[in-house]
Formats: C-alpha cells, structure tokens, sequence
C-alpha cells in the first residue's frame, strides 16, 4: 500500500469521534469521520476508505442498515461498534457483513488489532483466494484438503474439515452462529447451534495445545466463532 | 326451592283428580262391603276409613288436595251412608252433628298434616341452604385475588338462588376500577323478573354490591342468607385490603431503605476511582509527573484501573435495573458449558493469581440451554466474589455435577473464607448487602444479587452454604436446567473418520 490507510468513522458521538482521530491518526492513518448514516455512505462512496468503523446507535438511521447499504457495492472490511447489552443488533451487523465488532468501552489495543486485521483483508479483496492459510504451526492446505499441525498431518472428518476451511478463509473476522451453519451445513440447519458446538469441540482437542485454553478457535459469547488472525 | 313457592292451581291439577278419585273408590268399596252392615256399625267404620284416606292424601298430595278430598269425603258420606241415603238431605238432628265433626276433624286433620309437612319440606331446604351457604363463605375465607372472589360469588349464588341472573361489582380501594362477574343470562321473557341489590359494605365503606335477578320474590330466609353473605363477602374484602395496605406500606419502606443503601454503597464507590481519574488526569495535565517517568505510567495505570472499576459498577447498576424491572431477559442457545467455563478463568486469569484453583468439570456435560454471555457474568461474579473475600493462597474449587434424573447441572463454587451466620447466608445475595466484617473489600453489593437474577432467570437455583471438609468454608451452589422447554439438544450424526493422505498414499504404493 503506498498511501496512508483511509479509515471511516461513522460515530455521532463526539468524544468517540475525537478519540478515535486521535488514536488512528497517531498511528499515521487518515481518518474521515461522519456523525450520521447518510453523511456516512456519501463519504464511503466518495472516499473509497480501507476499513469502515460504524457505531449501530446513530440517529438517523440502524446501524445494521448501513452495513446492508455498504454491502451492496462494496467488501470494506466494517467493524461494528456496540453497547455491551446490543447482542442481538450486534449479530444482526454480523450477519448482513460486518466484519467484527467492538464492545464500547473497548481497549485501545483492541482497537487497533481489529483495525489492523480488517486492513489485510481490505488488501486481499478483489484477488484470489489463497489456497494455503498458515497461523502459527497450523498449515491449511484448502485445495489438497490438509491440514497439518507442526509439520504432522491431523486428520478431520469432511465436516470438520468444511468448518475449519470457512473460518480459515474469513480468518480473524467474527462468523455468526447461523452464518457458519448455513455455510457448513446448509440452510435447513441454520439455528442448529448443538452442532458446531460439538463440530467445535472436536476441532479444537485436535488443533489446540491445550483445547481449554483456545489460542486458535476462538469464542465470541453469543455470537459465534473467530478463527485468531496471523500476526 | 320449588316446593316452597306457591304453585299454580293448574300444575296440582293430577293431585286433585287423584284426591276424587281415591275417595269415590273407597265410596265404593265402603258401599259394597258394608251392604249389610248395620247402622250403628257401620257409620263409626265410614267415618274411621274416610278420615285414614283423607290424612294420607294430604301427606301424600299436600294440604289443598287434602281439603278437597274432605269435600268429597264429607258429600258422599251424606249421599251415599246418611238416611235418606241417595239425597244430600240431612232428616236426623244427631247425622248432622255426625256430619259437622266429621267435615270439621277431616279439615282440621289435614291443616295440621299439611303444615307439619311444610314445615318439614322448609327444615331440609333451609339445612341444605345452610349446609351450600357455609361452603361458600369457606370458600370465601380462601380466596385472596378480588377476581377469584367475584367469580366464586356470582356462580355459586347463581346456582344457591336458582336466579336468572347474578350480578357483582366489586373493589378493595375507592380509586380503584371495580372488578365485575356475573352468572346467567336474562332472557326477554325474564327480563321483567324481579331485582334485589344488597350492598357489600365494612363500616361505612361500599365495596361493592351484588344484584339477584329471580322470576319469583325472594322468600325472607333466602334475604337473609343473602345479607348474611354479603357481610361476610365484605369482611373477606377488608382482610384483603388492610393485607395489601401493609404490603404497599412496606414495599414503600423497602424502596425507601434501598434508596439510602443505594446512595451510601454508589456513592462510596463511585468517588473512589473518580478521585484516582482526576488526581491522575491533572497531575499529568500540569505537568506534575512527566508520562513517560516511572511515576507517569503508574498513575496512568490508576486511571486505567479506576476507568475499568467505574465500567464495572455502571455495568452492575444497568444489570440490576434490568433484573428488577424484568427485562433481563436470557438470550438462550446449546452452549458448551466448558468453553463458558474456559473463557471466564482466562479473562479472570490475573485476578487468580493469588489462590490455587481447582477444577473439577467432566469432560462429558452435556449441551445446556442458557445464555453465554449472562452465564460467564455468574462465573464472573461469583469467581471474583471468592478471589476478595478468601483469604490469599488458599484454595477455590470450581465443581460441574451432571444430576441426569433431576435433568439439572449443578455446579459448585467452594472458597476457604470465614464462615457466615445464617443471617448473612440469607441476606448474601440482597442487593447492596455487604459482609459486616468486610469493610476493606471494594464493591457495590451487587453482584452476588446479578448472579441470583441471572440464574432464576434461566431457570435455576442459586444458593449458599458453610461447608466442613478438608477446607472449610463457603460454598455457592447454582443448578440449571438441561432441558430447554422440556427438550433435549438435537446432536449431528456421527461422521466416519478418515485415513491420513499419507497413510492412503503409503497403503497404494
């Protein structure tokens, strides 16, 4: 990337607004920032920013609106900014594509690691998909169908293995309960949620160190699952 | 009822008809049998066998039909056994007087019959009013919702006072809209029927009134049972009312001392980490502590401390409202109690680094209904509970039991803190309610009152106890259904295990 990353702000909160200029911009991104829905989708279609982070409580319009607006002409990577208790408007954003989310009050660190991931995959759109995805030792082969770990081949079902691969292609984004379902067992099975926590359980006693401590196959409580972004 | 209204004429018709009747037949019989009897015998026989049937159809058919046999008892006795025998004519002094008292002891005989047997036919009735009555006040004495009691009222009376048509108003406080039950329906042809009101009422004040609808008066004894249940109807209202009065004084008493709980406990709680902000935020302002120094990054670390403190506390005082105000409702899914588990002890990771924690969580718990971010929260809350109240170094044991025929998990959290009396065991989850001998710890009091919340919310039970074991002390106990709404979590079909590639590969070579 030769020139300096455009991150949108779509925030009617001004404290948030100046937080987040200031934090961004320090770390030499150009930051636009919009206080409602609309301002908020002109500056996206007149801009052409890398990462969009949308607030979901704006005054003119729902947040999950914007991102199906902004979905229908572009793959802007969007991370979701939500109060604690909006778990069903923060799925909602997931499912019409949002890429992540925050929970306000949230960590700078978060913050940035969130925008940092959604800026690789700004990079990645429009080319081919990769066929090998590698996160620490782990080596996803998705056209040959292998999976190694530390150089050794683990062996998974083909469901595991369809599991593993979605959350291998979408790495570091938050899929959605019903959206991984969907993809991984089809529409019929989309609130079936008792099968990927089973499907999940047996991926990580075979890809964890240690399957109670996660490092790889991650948890979001109530929305669904990530699978850790490379560093 | 029936029997005690007067009847029409028309309806005792058959009565009638069988008084004439069984007096010309026993004519009859008396006319042939004693054909050849002599007088001085045989009127004595007439008289005796004429007043035996007279006195049984009165008790059998009632007063009226009784006269009315004596009628014709007293017209054929002339016609057919008095000289001259076929004219009613009397020629005799001594057959008139024959005559007269037989008329006189048939009449009197059948009036004393008629209303011993009324008196009877009343008795029973009014015992099985009595009897129908009573049940109802017991009734009465049960109920506590105003509705319950309407309703109770209005069908019973329906039934008790065979009317047309009950109706009932009634209410405990004058600002109140009165509660309304009725039975039976008026139809056109009742419509006119006659209308009694008896009011409900306790010293002067009206709770209400109850409106009979009959085609037939009231009779005085039903009035009065009518009147009886009102007044009882009324006391049942003013226990009821003068329970609520208590009730609404003490909520207000209750709110009242939560208030002041509310504004000590927040208050405390929301200066401490806003004083450190400030005195942080200024003292960086104006350049008393350079950022950079060892001195700045610690103050920093109290403002980032003090910021996560005052999230913490708003995010308690958000979740209490919304428990009591009911709209804690639990966003329920399958989750995988071990990951909830796993997740909790990571985040609390730093917080534990001071006690041993033990776990002792089967690898087989089944898929339970409940939502993951509320169950974390209890996890949460009650981990942290243990990390400040037990002292440092000692043990936590978190403890997952699968009780397969209760259809329950239960879960166990035992710390090796103080015991409780059994007067902070009961109060440890109101909220705001804080461990006497705990004044150093920190905290609003609301957490332990969230977890409660959160777990009835689902479901469950939360609950705790002193234990004596190896290491003693307290210990909090939750169970949770395993069951979402009597069903149990679908699990996918097992899948077949494949070969390595390279196995497969090394096999075809």
């Amino acid at each position: 990337m030769n020139h300096a990353p455009v991150i949108l702000v779509i925030d009617d909160e001004v404290q948030i607004q100046r937080a987040l200029y200031k934090i961004l911009s320090e770390r030499h991104y150009r930051v636009l920032v919009a206080a409602t829905g609309e301002a908020g989708l002109a500056s996206a279609a007149a801009e052409m920013p890398d990462v969009i982070i949308l607030d979901l409580g704006l005054p003119d319009m729902d947040g999950t609106e914007v991102c199906e607006k902004l979905r229908q002409w572009t793959h802007t990577p969007i991370i979701v900014l939500s109060a604690r208790t909006d778990q069903r408007q923060k799925v909602a954003a997931l499912d019409r594509g949002a890429d992540n989310y925050l929970t306000k009050p949230f960590g700078i660190d978060e913050l940035l690691a969130h925008v940092r991931v959604a800026l690789r995959h700004a990079a990645h759109i429009g080319n081919a998909p990769e066929s090998v995805i590698e996160i620490g030792t782990l080596r996803i082969d998705l056209s040959w169908h292998v999976v190694t770990l530390g150089g050794t081949e683990v062996k998974l079902t083909a469901t595991e293995f369809k599991l593993l691969a979605y959350l291998a292609r979408n790495e570091g984004r938050v899929l959605t309960h019903r959206g991984i379902l969907n993809e991984v067992w089809g529409m019929e099975y989309e609130n079936q949620v008792e099968y990927l926590r089973v499907y999940m359980r047996q991926l990580r006693t075979k890809l964890e160190a240690d399957p109670h401590r996660p490092r790889l196959l991650l948890t979001e409580p109530g929305v669904g699952y990530r699978l850790a972004a490379r560093k | 009822m029936l029997d005690m209204r007067p009847s029409h004429s028309w309806q005792r018709l058959p009565s009638y008809v069988l008084a004439v009747a069984t007096v010309g037949l026993v004519t009859l019989m008396l006319f042939t049998a004693l054909a050849d009897t002599g007088n001085q015998f045989k009127l004595p026989i007439v008289i005796l066998a004429y007043l035996l049937v007279i006195n049984i159809l009165t008790l059998l058919a009632g007063f009226w039909p009784g006269i009315a046999s004596a009628v014709v008892a007293f017209l054929c006795f002339n016609y057919y056994f008095i000289e001259p025998r076929g004219t009613l004519l009397v020629t005799h002094i001594a057959d008139v007087i024959v005559l007269g008292v037989f008329f006189m002891v048939a009449v009197v005989n059948s009036r004393l019959l008629g209303y011993v047997q009324r008196r009877a036919i009343e008795s029973a009735q009014r015992e099985r009013d009595t009897a129908r009555f009573y049940e109802l006040s017991l009734a009465l004495v049960g109920s506590q919702q105003i509705g319950e009691i309407a309703e109770l009222l209005a069908q019973r009376l329906h039934v008790i006072l065979h009317a047309q048509r009950i109706e009932l108003s009634l209410r405990l406080f004058a600002d109140e809209t009165p509660v309304v039950a009725s039975a039976g329906k008026l139809t056109t042809k009742t419509a006119g029927g006659l209308a009694y009101t008896v009011p409900i009422a306790t010293a002067g004040v009206t709770l209400g009134h109850v409106q009979v609808w009959r085609v037939t008066a009231l009779s005085t004894g039903e009035q009065r049972l009518l009147r009886t249940l009102a007044a009882e109807t009324a006391l049942v209202l003013d226990r009821t009312r003068t329970a609520r009065t208590e009730t609404r004084a003490q909520v207000l008493e209750e709110s009242d001392r939560l208030k002041t709980a509310l504004l000590g406990s927040v208050s405390h709680e929301l200066r401490t980490p806003l004083a450190t902000i400030r005195a942080g935020a200024e003292s960086l302002r104006r350049g008393l502590v350079l950022p950079g120094s060892r001195e700045g990054r610690e103050l920093l670390d109290d403002v980032c401390d003090g910021a996560q403190r005052l999230t913490r506390l708003v995010d308690n005082m958000l979740d209490m409202s919304r428990i009591e105000s009911g709209a804690l409702h639990p966003q329920r899914e399958w989750v995988d109690l071990i990951d909830i588990i796993d997740g909790t002890l990571e985040h609390l990771s730093d917080d534990l680094g001071r006690h041993r924690l033990t776990l002792d969580v089967p690898e087989t718990v089944p898929l339970i209904p409940a939502d993951p971010v509320q169950l974390d929260q209890v996890f949460t809350n009650l981990i942290n509970n243990s990390i400040k109240y037990a002292p440092t170094g000692t043990l936590i044991t978190l403890q997952v039991v699968t009780q397969a025929v209760e259809k329950l998990v239960q879960v166990q959290l035992s710390n090796q803190c103080q015991r409780l009396s059994a007067d902070d065991l009961s109060r440890i989850f109101d909220k705001f309610y804080r461990l006497t001998h705990a004044e150093r710890v920190q905290g609003a009091g609301l957490g332990l009152s969230i977890c409660k919340g959160i777990i009835e919310a689902h479901g469950g039970r939360l609950w705790a106890e002193n234990w004596s074991g190896s290491e003693p002390g307290l210990r909090f106990n939750f169970t949770l259904p395993l069951t979402w709404d009597g069903a149990e979590p679908r699990l996918p079909p097992p899948e077949a295990q494949p070969q390595l590639h390279r196995q497969a590969q090394e096999t075809l070579a």
